[in-house]
């Protein structure tokens, strides 16, 4: 897919453990693993804003472009 | 708001009634042939002059009319499947949509050969005439058309619940 999830790279920087970012979001560790892999179809814009307000981030910095060849 | 539990149990009701319609359907059909006998079941079509179909035309009689009741307890059990997906709260479950569209098919098609049936039971109860004496009959009900058009809704029906199924799995996978 052409837009790839760097959410667990924010997560090392920020030492931040999946099951604390799930728990303060308010998912599943189940959604934020798939949200993780990129094996989500989408990301609403409410737990958009959770993610980037509790690791004080940009959209941009979870989520990346890269061209398909 | 329709209660969930109340929805399921008489789903499960609906699954149930579908089932036992679909197996009594066909045989009380192949009873009725052998307890009445032919000659109450096609006496408004026969000519009481001319003798009886026997042999393989009666085995073709008997067989034409049973293809519409076949064809019906094949859709009941596809309704079946649905009310199941349906008892076991799955409201949105792409084989429980699935089930509907062909129950909705086989019904529309069953309609259709009812609709046809006079035709082809005039024609094979006459087959043994003399030349000049058989019969092409056709009629049409209001019964067989309603039937019908109500196979083609719950067949439109059962589409729109794949599609709304498809849109939900979707839906599942934004998070």
């Amino acid at each position: 897919m052409a837009i790839t999830v760097t959410l667990d790279i924010v997560l090392t920087d920020r030492g931040v453990t999946s099951k604390e970012l799930a728990a303060q979001i308010g998912i599943t560790e189940a959604n934020l693993s798939l949200l993780k892999q990129g094996k989500v179809k989408g990301v609403r814009f409410a737990t958009l804003e959770k993610i980037c307000s509790y690791l004080d981030c940009q959209p941009g910095d979870i989520l990346t472009f890269e061209p398909e060849d | 708001m329709i209660d969930d539990l109340s929805l399921r149990s008489r789903s499960r009701w609906a699954a149930r009634i579908c089932l036992l319609v679909a197996i009594l359907l066909p045989p009380s059909i192949v009873g009725a042939w052998i307890f009445l006998g032919p000659e109450a079941l096609i006496a408004n079509v026969v000519d009481p002059a001319q003798p009886l179909p026997q042999g393989m035309q009666l085995f073709a009689i008997v067989a034409v009319s049973l293809v519409a009741p076949v064809l019906v307890s094949f859709a009941l059990l596809s309704a079946r499947r649905c009310f199941q997906s349906f008892a076991a709260g799955n409201w949105f479950d792409e084989d429980g949509a699935r089930a509907l569209r062909r129950f909705g098919a086989l019904y529309l098609a069953a309609s259709i050969f009812g609709l046809l049936l006079p035709a082809f039971l005039s024609v094979l109860v006459t087959l043994h005439y003399p030349e000049g004496q058989r019969v092409l009959a056709w009629g049409i009900s209001t019964g067989r058309v309603l039937s019908a058009l109500a196979g083609f809704m719950f067949w439109l029906i059962g589409d729109v619940l794949v599609r709304a199924a498809e849109l939900a799995e979707d839906n599942r996978q934004i998070i």
